[in-house]
């Protein structure tokens, strides 16, 4: 049961455990408790504190996902480094696009930082083909109030928007998925497609690994070549590839000479509008218990 | 590098009333009376039947255009009735129709290309890394005309700019 919190001296602790960098070192302690703060505000009529208060438990989420992410990479679970990237830059699309997000927290909290550092690692991905998918969703409803969403004539409540420290999200209701295509550009790239006895090559991102094992040293990349800080010039020079596959595990064709792909297709619930975010914070919770 | 579409604009006059149409499909009960009209495009389901669909984020797109209501461009409605949302995951900024039937077309450009930007702000993504599609249709006294742009983010303004510049030659 929480009693009489002093907000500022609550906003003192989390921004001092977001403000760090090289090394992040999250008070995870102040990360757990945020949810039971965020329902004390809410109850207590404070809603845009507890929203705020959302925020942060985002950027918590953020900071975690980075280092996660670094450590899947250094264990070669490239896969789920890939999905942790793409769920990661889709929380930090979300928190730009709360009416509570603050312009300083980007460099502040390393928002863009970690933003950058996804963005050149997806590059370095050998992972070219995605699978895109069109749905017609004929009906939806609002997680905030359960009313049928409309944009004129429903309920006031915003997707991507906080209301009482939750997110606005639709859940779908009716709806058809009517194609999926193979594409290069989807605009979320969580489902990539590795066809039968393949096997993607990752000797990039294996280099980069060796090189910069330091996550927080920032690398960029113009024209797929990768430029390190100075006193990284002299190491062994990325490897040339001249295909996303490893050798010997190219995808086959069958006698019609198509790619033989999986038959079963995913998606996700977090699409649909389900919360997953208790889970996935009990994933980074259990790793900065492990790390620590 | 990502490959490119082709830019396109495609300028054609329609002879349809196409708030008309939504009546009498059943789509929306009255036409709306605003300057600015959101409308649903037609598609069809895996069954073939019609559906009328907004594409995804027409949300953030209504308000962000019913914030600019009266400030030159206008009172800002929507045809929404018996409608969805269609969502295709491609990178491609698919923005809804819109009909305008005020003089203020340029003001219209001018606010869908500041929505552009903080779309691509919020991306963290260059203007040329990303496509745009939208179609407005432009309805004055004797003509109703339907301008359709296909083509990078960076070249929105300027395109559609020029659109409306011949048209007051």
């Amino acid at each position: 049961m929480i009693k009489n919190i002093n907000k500022e001296k609550l906003l003192v602790r989390i921004k001092r455990s977001l403000k760090t960098w090289n090394p992040i070192t999250l008070n995870t302690k102040t990360w757990s408790e945020l949810s039971s703060y965020i329902d004390y505000f809410v109850d207590n009529d404070d809603e845009s504190f507890a929203n705020e208060l959302t925020c942060y438990r985002v950027v918590f989420r953020i900071q975690a996902s980075f280092l996660h992410i670094d450590y899947l990479l250094r264990n070669k679970e490239y896969d789920k480094a890939w999905y942790l990237m793409e769920d990661t830059t889709k929380d930090i699309e979300l928190i730009k696009g709360t009416n509570e997000f603050q312009n300083q927290w980007v460099e502040e909290f390393h928002i863009n930082n970690i933003h950058n550092y996804i963005h050149n690692l997806e590059q370095l991905y050998p992972y070219s083909f995605f699978i895109s998918r069109d749905v017609l969703i004929k009906q939806q409803v609002c997680s905030i109030c359960g009313q049928v969403r409309k944009i004129k004539n429903g309920c006031e409540h915003r997707v991507g928007k906080l209301y009482y420290g939750r997110f606005c999200k639709s859940i779908w209701k009716d709806y058809e998925v009517r194609s999926f295509a193979f594409v290069q550009n989807p605009k979320d790239k969580y489902i990539f497609i590795t066809p039968e006895g393949s096997k993607y090559n990752f000797a990039r991102l294996e280099w980069l690994m060796n090189t910069t094992r330091n996550p927080y040293v920032s690398f960029s990349i113009e024209n797929d070549k990768v430029y390190l800080p100075n006193y990284l010039q002299n190491v062994k020079p990325m490897p040339k590839i001249t295909s996303c596959w490893l050798p010997g595990f190219e995808p086959h064709r069958n006698s019609d000479g198509n790619l033989v792909v999986p038959e079963t297709l995913i998606l996700r619930y977090e699409d649909m509008g389900k919360d997953n975010t208790t889970e996935r914070e009990k994933v980074l919770f259990g790793f900065l218990q492990h790390k620590q | 590098m990502k490959e490119r579409n082709t830019q396109i604009v495609k300028i054609s006059e329609i002879s349809s009333d196409l708030l008309e149409e939504l009546v009498n499909a059943k789509v929306i009960e009255f036409i709306p009376t605003a300057d600015v009209i959101f409308i649903p495009d037609k598609t069809f389901a895996n069954d073939n039947s019609v559906q009328w669909m907004f594409p995804e984020g027409t949300e953030s797109f209504f308000d962000f255009l019913k914030k600019s209501e009266h400030h030159d461009l206008g009172t800002v409605d929507i045809a929404e009735g018996n409608t969805g949302e269609l969502q295709q995951h491609h990178d491609l900024l698919e923005l809804a129709t819109i009909i305008i039937t005020t003089p203020s077309f340029d003001v219209l450009v001018n606010l869908i290309s500041n929505y552009i930007y903080d779309f691509l702000k919020i991306k963290r993504k260059h203007a040329d890394e990303v496509d745009v599609k939208l179609k407005i249709v432009r309805k004055e006294k004797s003509t109703t005309t339907s301008i359709e742009f296909k083509g990078s983010a960076a070249d929105f303004k300027m395109v559609m700019d020029s659109v409306n510049d011949k048209k007051h030659k």
